[in-house]
């Protein structure tokens, strides 16, 4: 058996695309789990970032660009890291804090959340149960 | 607050028994101890030191309000509360021009040049982190600002390893596209 590689098949109000037709872009790239086409020097790079292999590994007549920028870069996030809070907070949320003694609450007393995944895996497993059930009764 | 050991937890909840039990000044020791980690997140999220500081405050005091229904780590516990705290500041504001206070930066720089270079270099990069999705830049700052693993950032986010190492990656090839024709 062939396959059918008429675009057509799955849509046939649509005409055919010509083999120069441009992709319609699908989602926005922040939601595709996939990698992006960024080459090896770049995923080098990540690699490098994420403290998987040493600079010198990665400094190479190609990536010698992007070795810079992110030293560079690296510099001012270094400030970021050592920023402290101020000192003046510390007292405001103390003096902010109310007098009554927080009290325990057991843990089915706690706010409890559940995502809609959940709800509707719950739903379905309760549904499934349902059939099952209705089908030993109806034998 | 980068790795707690099993002790800096046991630690925790021996404080948080004295708390409940009508201590209230040792909810200090809780604050000294997660605040400087925790107002960086909300600096990098938000941009602004004064946020920064309210968002810790509602979240500290929250926290102490709360604190009987602790029942696990408590350092991931406030670590929530802030990050949603920056997230309902995200979704309710919306702002053009994000920068850091002079007052607030350490200020040990060598020459008047170098800090010319690197606070230009900061203010770009508070617009660059700025302009990325609230996911994005929330990898960068917990990955490239707090210094945490990806595992630890996968624990406090509820999500998977692999999905954090791609916003972060994202979010370093959006901000090279943004800052690179600048300063590489």
């Amino acid at each position: 058996m062939l396959d059918n590689l008429d675009p057509r098949d799955s849509r046939p109000d649509e005409p055919a695309r010509t083999r120069g037709d441009a992709p319609a872009p699908v989602r926005p790239v922040s939601d595709r789990e996939v990698p992006l086409a960024g080459g090896t020097a770049m995923a080098d790079i990540h690699a490098w970032l994420d403290g998987e292999v040493p600079e010198s590994a990665v400094r190479r007549a190609d990536t010698a660009h992007d070795v810079e920028f992110w030293n560079r870069l690296e510099k001012d996030v270094e400030v970021r890291r050592q920023m402290k809070t101020p000192v003046h907070v510390y007292a405001q949320i103390m003096d902010s804090l109310p007098e009554k003694v927080p009290q325990v609450t057991p843990w089915w007393r706690t706010e409890q959340t559940v995502s809609p995944m959940l709800l509707i895996a719950a739903g379905v497993g309760l549904l499934a149960l349902g059939v099952a059930v209705g089908a030993l009764l109806l034998r | 607050m980068v790795t707690p050991a099993i002790d800096a937890q046991e630690a925790d909840h021996e404080v948080i028994t004295r708390i409940l039990a009508g201590d209230r000044d040792a909810f200090g020791v809780l604050i000294k101890r997660y605040s400087d980690a925790l107002y960086r997140h909300a600096l990098g999220m938000t941009g602004s030191p004064d946020v920064a500081e309210d968002i810790l405050q509602a979240s500290f005091i929250k926290a102490y309000q709360h604190l009987g229904e602790v029942h696990g780590r408590f350092d991931a516990w406030i670590f929530r509360i802030v990050a949603n705290g920056c997230k309902d500041w995200l979704k309710n504001i919306r702002r053009s021009h994000l920068s850091y206070e002079e007052d607030d930066q350490p200020s040990s720089f060598a020459t008047p040049d170098e800090d010319l270079d690197r606070t230009e270099l900061r203010t770009d990069l508070d617009h660059a982190l700025a302009s990325l999705a609230p996911s994005l830049r929330e990898a960068f700052i917990m990955k490239h600002v707090e210094g945490r693993s990806y595992e630890e950032m996968a624990e406090l986010l509820s999500t998977t390893v692999g999905a954090l190492k791609m916003r972060v990656h994202r979010a370093r090839e959006s901000l090279q596209a943004l800052l690179e024709e600048k300063y590489a």
